[in-house]
């Protein structure tokens, strides 16, 4: 959440500068470009591709929270902060009970 | 306290009426006189689930009763503190309490959910009987591959035998439910579910379809008999007798929406019509097990309910 | 020209239909011609319908919801009595086609368009008074809420006349619910009409949650908060997680009913169980949505009717957020029959029934505050005690169903049904009927008639016994649901039993409705001088009653729980006024109304498939929001002159009436204003939190996605059609737009126009070609054979790929706006704060493409 652009910035001054995208952008650009790599050029077997795709694309989304969205554990934002968690909380639950259900529920349906 | 006691009055009133209303229907609640043993076990459920809850739910009752007699504010002499909301013990005993029901319930449940699963056979010295089950708007085809007969809302099977169902649907969502002989399953397009029941006594038992389908689906029963032995094999020899075929023309006519279709019998049934039904349907559970037998033509796959 | 709609849609051959609308038509025009006659309109229009005043929007959703409760009411009444009188084979008086839509409607209209306005309405009077604040969060888009709910009410009951409804059971299963089975209209009133007011559900779930945080008075930390105020908090908690899922779920249906895509279809890769998971995700938060106010009622009116302390108060708050935490993991009971196996049913029955112990201490808490009080057994009381009673019975058969292996012989019967209408009507109508008696005298200055109110409640609790207890029975005798036919004898007797049990309830409303009118007659009689009719414990009976507009002269100080028992014990008593200030309120405003009004075009078009129709008034409803953002005038002083003027008559009018005055002293009278100081934060906050619920949306698109993705339907799976180099491309020139945008909110903070608009513009451009190679993309794989309807796998990547392409070019849209908005006016506070909310937009759309082009393109190819 940007607290660096506000007239009444409650978060004080602002924390974010040029080099703080500049950075981010690298980074992002980095963990854009080995899982594109990854899977253009398979060389590794397809699980372990798969667990680094994804590790790099948890850490590009924290990388654009904290880079570009200047999320941090100041007070000010600690309900942002929070909603945050639980949203994601929610959205594990969702997802990964849903696709447990659906899972075993497409199994069960096969016949077999 | 006019109110109060009105109230008590009405409360007791209602539980007697409760009470007389079960006398009077007690033989007629199908849940509760099983005829078979899947039923009985889910009877047995429900029964032991509310004895439990009624641990919790009675004091509440009571404790509704009397505090709202003995602390109404006309009743000068009740103590009153206004200041006291708090007690530990009071918190230990309500929270755990019902935690305790909860973990006793808790794990009936993990054990009789197992138990119970529609998929799991039913332990029995006796082979069982395997149907398919079509449901299809707004009858029920009944298909029994290893007699190669079927018959439309009219399902046969002797006494204290397993039936395997293997159930499907052509057409909207559906459940297929036996009330007296135990649970339900869901018919579904392009997909397969499995139920497994037994009739320990004989008789005839309704049939429904327990998910709303559409318009026919008020007339979606049928009559399930449960014949000894002797009378199964009459059934099944006048279903043989019968003049009608299930071929690829039947099926499409059989098909055709209707509504409370009378029973019919057929004598014999194209075989893998179950199944081809299911491949019919391009849905996600369409597996690639599925793709292989269709494009190979030329592949025989074993009769029975496993298709 | 006019699409499918033609003159036939008018049911002409229906009796019962037309005689409905007859008489529908006569109140209708009653209503209207007595409103002219006695020249309301302006007075109308003036201060209610564009009013932003939560008490004003309060009371005008409560008035919907009692007009949706007699016709969702009368529903009941029809299907009812075609049971009684079909039960020995003949037909009834209803043909079925229309029996099977009562039982939609009614389910529909009762959950949606009776139980949620109910509730916000009651939120919106009484919330910001417990926590001494002047309004809610976002006023203007509180009265945007009511009115969209009003479009989706209007287009059910249009459905009536013009069309039909659905015939699907209130969830409106597929492929039932799909265009093959229901290829009428009805199914798309019910879905753009459960979408429209959705999206103002969703904004009051917003609302009232930034509220709740960020606007309650000095001292009112959460843990003194009242508990009916903690039970909204952790309501708009579940609305805003659970009502993106239906969003999504009513969209992916659409899709396959408008543009022949196969989400939940039988053929070509569809998933209809997806569909059901889904929809019971969003179900069961939202059953919570609609107890837990309820129970936050209860305990605010045991609490003070037993004048004593609320038991348990921490207890109770840690319960209602378990609940609210659970609710999330408990939905799959509602089809245990779909047949999920053992391990799912077992856990998910294990959940459902550990909800069931903090909704037990619930009862507990209340018991034991009644527990050496003294009970006054006025209407508020008696609706608790027979709440506390009623509702048991309801937990302990759903504690029932969640056995698996007893749901399986129970689920759609009767059984269901006397449960669910159990807890609905024995807790949250009962919760609501009690909450309306209660702060009926807040909001309109006098008490209701008690002998009517108690006439009433005794009616109703008879009657819900008698018109749901045979059902438990009938459950148990083989009953199922949704039967509008059939032979069974033995049936009868309860059938006719639940006849008489809802005629009882009809009196009970007929009592209301008489109550309604006495009362009015009588209201000087019964006028609330004081503002505490109920020798009340929390902030809102410390206000006048009605309150005025601002709620409170000086935002009070609180002390503790109780805050306004706390300061009557402290001796205070009278007002000490010495300094009014000038108050800071929003404007009223029409263009809640004019929105309603579009809405319900849009909807309406929408059904009937008149194209030109949906465009325009969609491009109308964008043009109202850009209209909306140039108004500079949405806000005023209220003069520090009128505030004394206010308070003064109060003054008089209490001393006339020689009652002591029960005002509450503002024993710190220079206080720090709360709420519009910091307006560019709270709209910061609130957007921060309305993309965590797009977060939740994109979710279940992703979840749909992964659950259809290998259903190719015999056509191209992912290796076949994607090709990565393209959308490495793609995803630089995102990345790129993102560090742009961050170095025009850099020029932004140094105040700088210039840089700002041309890094705006690159952004823009960036953002474009994004979208442009997008486009390409689709335009491609649509003219080789692979659009959307070819198999499942592409309807799921059409759609969620183009579902974030559509935000984007919302955000491109947005950000020309701002471009333009900003050339014109400079980095104004407005501006700067929008500059700021589209950032976050900008990268939100970032990070949900990194999950796109992780989870579709490469997971798809390795």
């Amino acid at each position: 959440m940007s607290s660096e652009s506000q007239v009444h910035s409650s978060a004080g001054a602002s924390q974010s500068s040029h080099k703080t995208y500049n950075i981010g952008f690298v980074l992002a650009a980095l963990l854009t470009l080995i899982p594109f790599a990854l899977a253009l050029y398979p060389s590794l077997s397809r699980s372990v591709t798969f667990l680094l795709i994804l590790i790099c694309a948890v850490i590009q989304i924290l990388v654009h929270m904290v880079f570009f969205l200047h999320l941090t554990t100041a007070r000010e934002q600690r309900w942002s902060l929070v909603a945050l968690v639980f949203t994601v909380v929610i959205i594990v639950l969702l997802v990964g009970l849903s696709l447990w259900i659906m899972y075993y529920v497409h199994y069960n349906m096969l016949g077999l | 306290m006019a109110n109060v006691s009105t109230k008590g009055t009405r409360l007791l009133g209602l539980m007697l009426l409760g009470l007389v209303m079960l006398q009077v229907a007690g033989c007629d609640m199908v849940l509760f006189n099983p005829k078979g043993q899947v039923g009985l076990e889910q009877r047995n459920l429900i029964i032991l689930a509310t004895l439990l809850m009624l641990i919790v739910v009675v004091p509440v009752m009571i404790m509704a009763l009397v505090f709202s007699v003995h602390y109404r504010s006309s009743n000068e002499k009740a103590r009153y503190t206004p200041e006291w909301s708090h007690s530990r013990a009071i918190e230990a005993v309500v929270w755990g309490v019902p935690l305790v029901i909860i973990i006793v319930l808790g794990i009936v449940t993990w054990r009789s959910t197992h138990a119970l699963d529609p998929y799991r056979p039913l332990e029995s010295d006796k082979p069982s009987v395997k149907v398919q089950v079509i449901a299809t708007d707004w009858k029920w085809l009944f298909v029994y591959p290893e007699l190669g007969i079927a018959s439309v809302n009219e399902l046969a099977m002797p006494v204290d035998t397993p039936v395997d169902f293997r159930v499907t649907a052509d057409g909207a969502i559906t459940s297929f439910f036996i009330p007296a002989l135990g649970g339900q399953i869901y018919a579904m397009a392009g997909m397969q579910t499995q139920l497994h029941l037994i009739a320990n006594h004989p008789g005839t038992y309704t049939g429904i379809a327990a998910n709303y389908n559409g318009p026919g689906f008020s007339d979606m029963h049928f009559k399930a008999l449960a014949l000894d032995q002797a009378g199964f094999d009459a059934w099944v020899a006048k279903v043989r007798s019968s003049e009608r075929q299930l071929d690829p023309d039947g099926y499409a006519r059989l098909a055709k929406p209707s509504v409370a279709h009378p029973v019919e019998h057929y004598a014999a049934v194209t075989p893998q019509l179950f199944q081809s039904l299911i491949d019919k349907y391009q849905g996600v559970n369409r597996s690639r097990e599925v793709e292989r037998r269709l494009s190979d033509p030329q592949g025989e796959t074993p009769q029975g309910s496993k298709e | 020209m006019f699409g499918k709609l033609s003159w036939d849609a008018i049911p002409l051959d229906e009796p019962i239909i037309m005689y409905t609308l007859a008489v529908v038509g006569l109140i209708g025009i009653g209503g209207v011609g007595a409103i002219t006659y006695k020249r309301k309109w302006t007075y109308l229009w003036k201060e209610w319908f564009t009013s932003v005043d939560h008490k004003r929007i309060g009371v005008m959703y409560i008035v919907v919801a009692l007009v949706m409760l007699l016709r969702g009411f009368a529903d009941a009444l029809m299907m009812r009595t075609q049971q009684a009188m079909a039960s020995d084979g003949s037909p009834g008086y209803l043909p079925p086609e229309h029996y099977d839509q009562i039982f939609t409607a009614h389910g529909v209209i009762m959950i949606f368009f009776m139980a949620m306005p109910f509730v916000v309405g009651l939120m919106n009077i009484v919330v910001p008074l417990q926590i001494g604040a002047r309004d809610v969060a976002y006023p203007f888009l509180n009265a945007v809420s009511f009115w969209l709910f009003v479009s989706g009410a209007l287009l059910v009951n249009i459905s009536l006349g013009i069309g039909e409804f659905a015939r699907t059971g209130w969830v409106a299963y597929p492929p039932l619910s799909g265009i093959g089975y229901s290829p009428g209209v009805g199914v798309d009133y019910y879905i753009w009409s459960l979408q429209i007011s959705g999206i103002g559900t969703l904004l009051t779930g917003l609302n009232f949650f930034v509220t709740v945080l960020k606007m309650r008075t000095t001292g009112m930390t959460l843990f003194r908060m009242p508990v009916f105020t903690w039970t909204v908090l952790c309501t708009s908690i579940l609305i805003l997680a659970a009502f993106p899922i239906l969003t999504a779920t009513l969209f992916m249906l659409s899709l396959d009913r408008y543009l022949g895509m196969h989400f939940f279809t039988n053929e070509m890769g569809g998933n209809p169980m997806m569909y059901i998971n889904l929809i019971w995700a969003w179900g069961h938060p939202e059953v919570y949505i609609l107890i837990l106010p309820a129970f936050g009622i209860f305990s605010e009116v045991a609490s003070t009717f037993s004048r004593k302390r609320l038991f348990g108060y921490h207890s109770l708050v840690w319960a209602t957020i378990v609940i609210t935490v659970l609710s999330f993991i408990v939905w799959v009971h509602h089809f245990f029959t779909m047949g999920a196996g053992p391990n799912v049913n077992a856990f998910f029955g294990i959940m459902t029934m550990i909800i069931a112990v903090p909704t037990g201490v619930k009862i507990f808490t209340w018991l034991f505050t009644m527990y050496r009080g003294r009970v006054r057994f006025e209407t508020p009381m008696l609706w608790t005690v027979g709440f506390i009673v009623t509702f048991s019975i309801g937990g302990m058969t759903g504690v029932l169903l969640a056995v698996p292996g007893a749901d399986f012989l129970l689920h759609n019967s009767l059984f269901l049904i006397a449960h669910f209408h159990n807890v609905i009507i024995g807790g949250a109508v009962f919760g609501y009927l009690c909450g309306l008696t209660y702060w009926f005298p807040k909001a309109f200055g006098f008490k209701l008639y008690d002998p009517l109110g108690r006439a009433a409640f005794w009616c109703w609790l008879a009657g819900f016994y008698f018109a749901f207890m045979p059902s438990y029975f009938l459950g148990f005798m083989g009953m199922t649901r949704r039967l509008n036919h059939f032979n069974v004898p033995e049936w009868r007797p309860f059938l006719l039993l639940e006849m008489v049990g809802v005629l009882i309830i009809l009196c009970g409303v007929a009592c209301q409705v008489m109550q309604l009118v006495v009362s009015i007659r009588k209201r000087h009689e019964n006028r609330d001088h004081t503002g505490d009719p109920w020798d009340g414990r929390t902030l809102e009976w410390a206000t006048a009653s009605p309150p005025p507009f601002y709620n409170f002269a000086e935002q009070p100080v609180v002390h503790g729980i109780d805050a306004y028992w706390g300061m009557k014990e402290r001796g205070v008593k009278t007002l000490i006024e010495a300094d009014f200030r000038k108050i800071h309120m929003p404007c009223n405003t029409s263009l809640g109304v004019v929105i309603g009004v579009l809405s319900t075009v849009l909807g309406f078009a929408l059904v009937w498939h008149i194209w030109w129709l949906v465009i325009t008034s969609l491009l109308a409803t964008v043009a109202v929001l850009v209209v909306r953002s140039y108004d500079q005038h949405t806000e005023y002083y209220v003069t520090a002159e009128e505030v004394e003027r206010v308070e003064t008559e109060r003054r008089q009018l209490m001393a006339e009436a020689r009652t002591m005055s029960h005002i509450v002293l503002n024993e710190s009278v220079h206080q720090q204003e709360h709420g519009y100081e910091d307006a560019g934060s709270l709209s910061l906050f609130g957007f921060w939190i309305y993309l965590m619920t797009d977060c939740i949306l994109f979710a279940t698109l992703f979840a749909t996605y992964a659950v259809l993705g290998q259903a190719v339907a015999g056509g191209p799976s992912a290796a076949d059609i994607f090709e990565l180099p393209y959308v490495l491309a793609e995803t630089f020139l995102l990345l790129f737009s993102s560090i742009t945008y961050g170095y025009a909110m850099l020029a932004n903070h140094r105040k700088d126009k210039r840089r700002v608009l041309q890094w705006l513009g690159i952004t823009f451009v960036l953002g474009l070609g994004f979208l442009a190679m997008e486009i390409n993309e689709f335009h491609h794989l649509i003219a080789e054979g692979y659009g959307p309807q070819r198999s499942a796998f592409l309807t799921g990547f059409f759609t969620l790929v183009g579902t974030h392409g559509l935000h984007v070019l919302v955000g491109l849209v947005w950000m020309a706006l701002l471009m333009i908005q900003v050339q014109q006016r400079g980095l104004c506070c407005v501006n700067s704060t929008r500059l700021s909310c589209l950032s976050l937009f900008w990268h939100f759309l970032d990070i949900v493409w990194v999950c796109v082009f992780t989870v579709v393109y490469l997971f798809g190819v390795i």
